[in-house]
């Protein structure tokens, strides 16, 4: 009677503890994969935004005006460095850096107000980027779940003097 | 003599659980748990030279392309984290670019993934910006 109560004992450890500890360990190791591809996209924003901040319009400054964007200039720098900064992270990606560069909101504002796409309240001349990014995580096909993720992330930068 | 052969067999019982205990421990949970430490340590050197990279960049794009000031940026991003910057290697392409020119900076780091028990693995990292130059020459 004991033998066979304890001989079930082993066989739930066995059985059923350890493959819910390795589940477990694999959501684990994909939530942190996940956050760290976000942390690194984020920051691939923000160099494409910084970067299209560089079309500030010559008139205003020669006039020693307060800095203006250039707004077709300022989208179309963001698009291009988006691709080109995106490529860093092309393998963990599905769609392409062009096609999620070419798919992106971006948003060229002059005028103080609430930002569009962020929400911040906007003090200075600022370029604001949202993109869609299906990344591939190998990690939660182990753990049974459908291994794409999409993940939506938010960049911008101001122009200031 | 019906109770004595019971407390004999819980025994080796017993025994059986100790000497599984004894071997799943150190063989699958230890290297497990350490293995979410060492994770825990890539990704902390991912992020260090991610911010490293991207201060790195801003330098370039600053300056116009590779110079001294754009690797110190890199070196001292690099040591705030606890990376040694000797260990870092740092690509800055082209190393004179006009306005308008894009950058491209690296940084490489060639870490090591030990696992008591279990292995060790080279693991190379790599952080990447692209920027665009400042600079009219």
């Amino acid at each position: 009677m004991s033998r066979a109560g304890e001989r079930g004992q082993v066989a739930v450890y066995a059985v059923l503890l350890f493959p819910v500890l390795m589940l477990v360990l694999a959501l684990v190791l994909a939530v942190g994969t996940i956050e760290g591809l976000r942390t690194r996209i984020r920051s691939q924003l923000d160099m494409a935004a910084l970067t299209a901040t560089q079309a500030l319009d010559p008139t205003a400054l020669a006039a020693g005006e307060p800095p203006r964007l250039q707004a077709a200039e300022a989208e179309r720098l963001a698009r291009e460095y988006l691709e080109r900064n995106l490529a860093a992270t092309s393998d963990a990606l599905i769609a392409t850096p062009s096609e999620i560069a070419a798919a992106a909101a971006i948003m060229v504002s002059n005028a103080p107000g609430t930002d569009p796409i962020t929400g911040a309240a906007n003090t200075a001349p600022t370029v604001s980027i949202r993109i869609s990014a299906p990344a591939r995580i190998p990690l939660l096909g182990l753990a049974g779940i459908a291994p794409v993720v999409t993940l939506t992330i938010d960049g911008s930068a101001s122009a200031r003097t | 003599m019906r109770a004595s052969s019971r407390t004999s067999r819980r025994r080796g019982e017993r025994g059986t659980a100790t000497v599984e205990a004894v071997l799943v421990v150190p063989l699958v949970l230890v290297p497990v748990l350490l293995g979410v430490v060492v994770f825990g340590r890539l990704s902390h050197t991912r992020l260090v030279l991610d911010a490293a990279a991207a201060a790195g960049a801003r330098q370039a794009a600053v300056v116009g392309g590779d110079s001294a000031l754009v690797r110190s940026r890199i070196s001292t991003e690099l040591s705030d984290g606890g990376i040694d910057p000797g260990r870092a290697r740092i690509v800055v392409e082209p190393a004179v670019a006009g306005w308008g020119e894009p950058i491209r900076v690296q940084v490489f780091v060639a870490e090591q993934a030990a696992i008591p028990f279990t292995g060790t693995w080279a693991v190379p990292l790599e952080a990447e910006f692209v920027t665009r130059s400042e600079v009219t020459r």
